[in-house]
């Protein structure tokens, strides 16, 4: 019998070399799909077999549409004759629908599972696309982009289903839309234009498409980047093309779009607030139009903490570059130095924006104060890394308001201002800080004092409580570079540890009368010997 | 036509006093000269006027704004040039005589005694006599005063005035004091010879005069005084001595009779004595030969008393923890001070590395001592014999794979002994290389112990012993070998941080706790920095604070975590945020959720094989446990720190909330009011003030107070930038530097002139020298010629006469 292959090539030679008599094979060729589309579920990257046959057909089909178009046969409008016209024309409608629409986007948009056969057929598309821009223009060198293959393909890719199709939106993702302009151009023109269609093909409240979205925009290679490397897909692409602020309206909406899907993951959205500043805000017409959003994000009380960081991160973005009126700033700023604040994965970023808030001159001692006192009480309980970059914040703080140098250091209890200690030493000092007040001007933090950096002083690792140390010193460094103390973390400084070499060796402590004689206790022995640990047994 | 020229002006004015132009061609003019010449004193002056005037160079007008104006008046303020260097060269011309008179000529004798000195125009005999009187005078001046003094003593002291002669050098009443004489004078009475000579022509009672009057003590009667009585006390002494003396005299003559007793006994044991001694002498020698080669007796180790031993240890103690301590603070360098310090010599010189370390374990393993033996508990040891065979069987197993292997052949009771047996075969000193054998064998047993844990039947309780055996076996081992195990436990901890990266779950299990555990009992905790410890620190920490605790068994893990933490820092109270943090996450954890709390079971301590087998009744225990361990850091590290009130405002609200919600289950409400009335006892104590971190010593700022002039001037220059002592004090400055200039100056100029002196001395010198060689010469060829020329006369006379 002959094998799979063997057939194609026959039909294909026949195709190619018999001329127009044996077009009706195409039809033979394209029936072949029909053996296999019974069972999609057989088409995976396990069926080796299955898999090169199929992807060989495709390539044969697309070979011998290449051919014919190069034949100019595919474009009726090129016809000389009546004749001709009705076979170009039955040509094309192959090439339309048994082609394009049955085999390659129906693999794009129906198989379930991640297999490189869809992969394929992405390629073979976006030569077809190719294709297309060269001979199915009105004449020949006429600028034209095939607007509308393209957006099938996004429409098939945004289409609902259940499938996650991001593999294929990656492939396309790095392979074209990264590399060219024009795809990009058109791809958020067509997107738009499919988001404003009233029969709406595209769901917004599917949390994959927001996922499709993000692939395909996280990248810094964009239409409108002035250093961005791009070339030309097609070989002569509309003057349309060059509309930049088409392409910002487009890309703006279509952001406007997914960003109102409310079915977005948590997930996605933190990654969308975190490019939001870099990868977003510069590329919108009317960037002002997040405004509504990122207030909503940070002022909203239900959210979670890391969105608020991250929102401000784009808030203060929107205020710094686009007057954006913010009322309440920093009022709502000191709302968001809660306990679990410290322990964030954001940690660092919210670090560097806190320490450009606050480096202003013009802002009240209370104000200032209300900060570090907060700060210093959220370090009693936080990691090493977070001491290690908070501590050099106060520290600037410190040295850029002096006013608040009385929160380290009261002249009144100093002993030897007798006059003034002799008053206070037996009295009972009571903290007037008010942990609990939300607004930072009325804490009434410049009268307290920063006992946690005290504490800190003998913390458990030499390092950071050396560094706590220096606000005994005098404060003769005139500030310290906060970017320095941000990269700290376990891991950081476990590997700084276990990189030392071995100067002084180990000390042993064998004591028994502060260690015991036993690791635990026994447990069925009821004397109780000295041991090491008192609430473990084995 | 102006007359510019010196020499035209010179003329014409020459011409104006009539000096010039005048020719005595005659006589008669000649003599008319001669009248004039008389006049040449006035002629002479007013050439030298002319002169004056002429020669500008040779004066000096001296500067009228700087000098006084009075002494201008006096002076003449125009004051000849050339007079001046005139004066000048002449002074050096006699300092520089002098000088030459007197060089080579140091260290003459100078005679100061009595017209020796300076001038004296008088005559050997004279002066002999002049002494004489001198004498003679002030003998009797001594004379006068003695009586005198006598008189206002009323005779104290029956002084016996002799003659007094001034060169008795046996006068006993000599002053005591040691004096410089010269030819039995005082060198320094020569002024009062001097004194007393110039007044010879007095009376001499004429110093009495003033002595009989009634008087204070002149220092001479004074000094005379003490010497009267000092020579009563000689005489005294003296008598005594007479006395002694003649007692001395009495036994010597009662010597003679005990000699002669004593010779009558001596004579028996005399000469066997001799004879021995002989005998030893020639022995002698020998003997310290030998001696000097024997070995020194040395004082043996005493053996000590129960008490001293218990002292020792004390002591033994003490040091340690002395160490402890300094290591604490962060003081490493006194640790061990040869060993340590060699070891810092060697980083310094950055010649740390593994061929070093081999090379000193290699040193170590050359002289293993019975020292260096593991010894465990006799006891032990029968037992072990009865069991396992002959020990020489086993091989170190050098990895945890070989010692399952080996362990699988013997019952799970007797893998002590197995280990045990092991460790006593391969004794440091019983073959090279067991000291590493061992060392592998503590990794092993480390491993060991953590594989235990890990696959241990829950419910295996006797096993349990096994455990705690190898424990102690390890504790023993890690005290010989901790230095070279560091870098396995260093390796271990960083396995630990990446399967952490990995899985946050994968290290929740009993081997981790007990990995920290082993850690914290073998090591010193309390360290400021430790290679073990700190790290082990991080990652606990990085645990307590990283692991999601939302589940019991996590909590669990947790508590056992916090323990350690805690215990670690008995010492050193260090503080460690992430304690805190991970009991505000329990106890929100504990107040969220609703766990199954309802039914009130017994304390009971949480089990470490049972960590991975938390059941659901399990809650309360962990909850207590975690109050436990929580009140354990209160009272142990936090109740020190000055943030105390702090935390505990980060601690009440949640344990008041804890205690409504379990207020059911009496035990827990219990520990919970106790705990927080123990925080109400540390706030009430705490006096809570202001820090004082600034409180430096204090620095003082120079204060610059404007200063006012009176009377400003603004064209003077004013210094303000100085105080008026520095001002003064550069202004010595200034003069000292132009002074010491101008003495350079000076001494240079002087040193020149003296240079041309000599060397015009020198060339005048060879001058008269060559001109006297001249002279000689001259003179012997003129004699030589006059000669010759007698020679040639005779000769030609001879000739002539043939």
């Amino acid at each position: 019998m002959n094998t799979f292959k063997e057939q194609v090539d026959d039909l294909y030679k026949s195709i190619v070399d018999g001329g127009a008599k044996n077009y009706n094979n195409i039809l033979k060729l394209t029936s072949f799909y029909d053996n296999y589309n019974k069972d999609l579920s057989s088409i995976n990257d396990e069926n080796e077999d299955v898999m090169k046959n199929l992807r060989y057909l495709t390539h044969i089909l697309y070979k011998i549409f290449y051919k014919l178009a190069i034949k100019l046969q595919l474009n009726p409008s090129m016809a000389t004759n009546e004749k001709e016209a009705i076979l170009y024309k039955w040509l094309r409608k192959n090439y339309d629908l048994n082609f394009k629409n049955k085999v390659i986007y129906y693999y794009i948009g129906n198989l379930s599972n991640e297999n490189s056969l869809s992969l394929d057929c992405i390629d073979i598309l976006m030569k077809c696309i190719e294709l297309e821009a060269t001979f199915f223009a009105s004449k020949m060198g006429a600028s034209y982009f095939p607007n509308k293959t393209l957006q099938k393909l996004i429409i098939t890719l945004f289409n609902e289903s259940n499938d996650d199709k991001s593999y294929m939106v990656t492939h396309f993702s790095e392979n074209y839309y990264q590399k060219y302009a024009d795809v990009q151009f058109y791809f958020q023109i067509e997107l738009q234009s499919l988001f404003e269609e009233s029969e709406n093909n595209i769901k917004l409240d599917s949390n994959l498409n927001a996922g499709y979205w993000l692939a395909l925009v996280n990248h810094d290679n964009n239409y409108d980047d002035k250093e961005a490397d791009l070339d030309v897909y097609v070989p002569h692409p509309p003057a349309l093309m060059e509309n930049e602020g088409k392409f910002k309206t487009a890309f703006e909406n279509n952001w406007l779009n997914i960003l109102s899907n409310d079915k977005i993951t948590n997930e996605q959205f933190k990654m969308i607030l975190t490019i939001l500043h870099k990868r977003v805000i510069p590329r919108l017409n009317q960037p002002t139009k997040l405004m509504d959003f990122l207030t909503d994000c940070y002022d909203n009380k239900e959210s979670d903490l890391s969105v608020k960081l991250l929102a401000l991160n784009g808030l203060f973005n929107l205020m710094h570059t686009f007057n954006l009126e913010y009322p309440n700033f920093y009022t709502k700023l000191y709302a968001l130095f809660t306990e679990e604040l410290l322990h964030l994965k954001y940690r660092s970023r919210f670090i560097r924006l806190i320490e450009l808030f606050l480096r202003s001159s013009h802002l009240s001692i209370n104000l200032v104060a209300s900060f570090i006192k907060k700060m210093a009480r959220l370090l009693l309980t936080a990691s090493p890394g977070a001491i290690v970059s908070i501590l050099p914040l106060i520290y600037n703080l410190l040295k850029l308001h002096p006013n608040c140098m009385i929160l380290i250091h009261d002249p009144e209890y100093v002993p030897k201002n007798y006059e003034l200690y002799d008053k206070v030493k037996n009295i009972k000092f009571e903290d007037p800080f008010d942990l609990n007040e939300s607004d930072p001007e009325i804490t009434d933090a410049i009268n307290s004092s920063l006992w946690e950096i005290d504490t800190l002083m003998s913390h458990y690792h030499p390092n950071v409580a050396s560094l706590a140390k220096i606000f005994k010193q005098p404060f003769r460094k005139l500030n310290y570079n906060i970017e320095d103390f941000l990269d700290w973390n376990y891991k950081t400084l476990l590997e700084n540890e276990l990189k030392r070499k071995i100067k002084i060796l180990p000390s042993l402590d064998l004591d028994e009368n502060t260690k015991g004689n036993k690791l635990f206790n026994n447990e069925n022995t009821s004397e109780k010997k000295k041991t090491y640990l008192n609430t473990i047994k084995w | 036509m102006a007359k510019n020229s010196q020499l035209q002006r010179l003329k014409a004015k020459l011409k104006e006093n009539g000096l010039h132009g005048v020719r005595y061609a005659s006589k008669k003019s000649k003599q008319k000269a001669k009248i004039l010449n008389k006049e040449d004193d006035s002629k002479q002056d007013r050439i030298q006027e002319i002169r004056d005037s002429m020669n500008v160079f040779d004066k000096t007008s001296k500067n009228v704004k700087k000098a006084n104006i009075l002494v201008n008046a006096n002076n003449n303020s125009q004051s000849s040039m050339s007079e001046k260097r005139q004066l000048e060269y002449e002074s050096k011309l006699m300092s520089y005589n002098v000088n030459k008179a007197n060089t080579n000529k140091n260290n003459t004798f100078k005679d100061n005694r009595f017209g020796e000195r300076g001038f004296s125009g008088l005559s050997e005999e004279e002066k002999i006599l002049e002494r004489y009187k001198l004498e003679q005078i002030k003998q009797f001046e001594e004379q006068q005063s003695e009586i005198a003094k006598d008189f206002t003593l009323n005779n104290k002291v029956s002084g016996r005035k002799g003659k007094k002669s001034l060169y008795n050098l046996d006068d006993d009443e000599d002053d005591g004091m040691f004096k410089l004489t010269h030819g039995g004078h005082d060198l320094f009475e020569d002024e009062v010879l001097i004194e007393a000579r110039r007044n010879k022509k007095r009376s001499v009672p004429e110093n009495t005069e003033d002595e009989v009057v009634p008087r204070k003590k002149t220092k001479k009667e004074v000094m005379s005084e003490i010497i009267a009585k000092s020579k009563q006390y000689k005489y005294e002494r003296q008598e005594r001595q007479n006395e002694m003396n003649e007692q001395i005299m009495d036994l010597d003559e009662d010597f003679e009779d005990i000699l002669s007793e004593l010779k009558s006994t001596e004579k028996k044991s005399g000469k066997p004595k001799e004879e021995n001694e002989n005998i030893k002498f020639n022995d002698y020698d020998n003997k310290v030969k030998t001696l000097q080669f024997d070995k020194r007796a040395a004082p043996q180790d005493r053996v000590l008393t129960e008490k001293e031993l218990q002292d020792k240890e004390e002591e033994e103690k003490k040091e340690l923890e002395k160490q402890r301590e300094l290591r604490m603070r962060g003081i490493f360098n006194l640790d061990n001070e040869d060993d340590e310090r060699l070891d810092i010599e060697k980083l310094d010189e950055g010649f740390w590395n593994d061929e070093d370390e081999d090379i000193q374990e290699g040193e170590d393993a050359d002289v293993p001592d019975s020292d260096d033996d593991i010894v465990f508990d006799d006891k032990e040891k029968e037992k072990g014999n009865d069991n396992v065979e002959d020990i020489s069987k086993f091989e170190c197993p050098s990895t945890h794979k070989d010692l399952l292997l080996l362990l699988n052949g013997y019952p799970i009771a007797e893998h002590v002994d197995v280990i045990k047996k092991i460790i006593q075969s391969h004794q440091p000193k019983l073959a090279e290389g067991n000291d590493i054998k061992l060392q592998n064998l503590t990794k092993v047993i480390f491993q060991h112990l953590q594989f235990l844990i890990d696959t241990m039947d829950i419910n295996d309780d006797e096993s349990v012993e096994i455990l705690d055996e190898l424990v102690i076996i390890f504790v023993k081992l890690i005290e010989k070998y901790s230095s070279k195990l560091v870098d396995f436990l260093r390796g271990s901890i960083q396995s630990l941080q990446n399967k952490f990266e990995e899985s946050h779950e994968s290290i929740i299990k009993p081997s981790t706790i007990l990995f920290f555990c082993l850690i914290g009992f073998a090591y010193s905790t309390s360290d400021h920095y430790h290679l073990i410890v700190t790290p082990s620190l991080i990652l606990i920490n990085e645990f307590l604070e990283q692991i999601q605790y939302n589940t019991l068994q996590n909590v669990k893990f947790g508590v056992m975590l916090l323990e350690i933490n805690c215990r670690y820092q008995t010492l050193s109270k260090r503080y460690a945020p992430e304690s805190l943090y991970f009991i505000t996450k329990a106890i929100d954890m504990f107040n969220s959720k609703n766990i199954a709390l309802q039914k009130d079971s017994d304390y009971e301590e949480l089990s470490l094989r049972k960590l991975l087998h938390t059941k659901k009744g399990e809650s309360i225990n962990i909850l207590k446990n975690l109050l436990l361990n929580m009140e354990k850091s209160l009272s142990v590290v936090w109740k020190e720190k000055v943030a105390i009130n702090e935390i505990c405002d980060i601690l009440e609200p949640r344990l008041q909330k804890l205690h409504t919600k379990y207020q059911t289950i009496d035990t827990l409400a219990d520990s919970i009011k106790r705990i927080v009335s123990n925080i109400d006892d540390i706030r009430n104590e705490n006096l809570h003030h202001p820090l004082i971190l600034q409180n430096h010593r204090l620095i003082s700022i120079p204060l610059i107070t404007p200063k006012f002039e009176d009377n400003f001037n603004p064209d003077k220059k004013y210094n303000n930038d100085l105080s008026p002592q520095q001002n003064e004090i550069n202004k010595l400055k200034k003069q000292i530097h132009k002074e010491s200039k101008f003495q350079l100056k000076q001494f240079r100029k002087d040193s020149k002139f003296s240079q041309e002196l000599r060397t015009k001395e020198m060339i005048s010198d060879k001058q008269a020298y060559h001109e006297k060689m001249k002279r000689i010469v001259n003179t012997i060829n003129t004699e030589e010629g006059s000669e010759r020329n007698m020679y040639e006369k005779e000769k030609r006379l001879r000739q002539g006469k043939k």
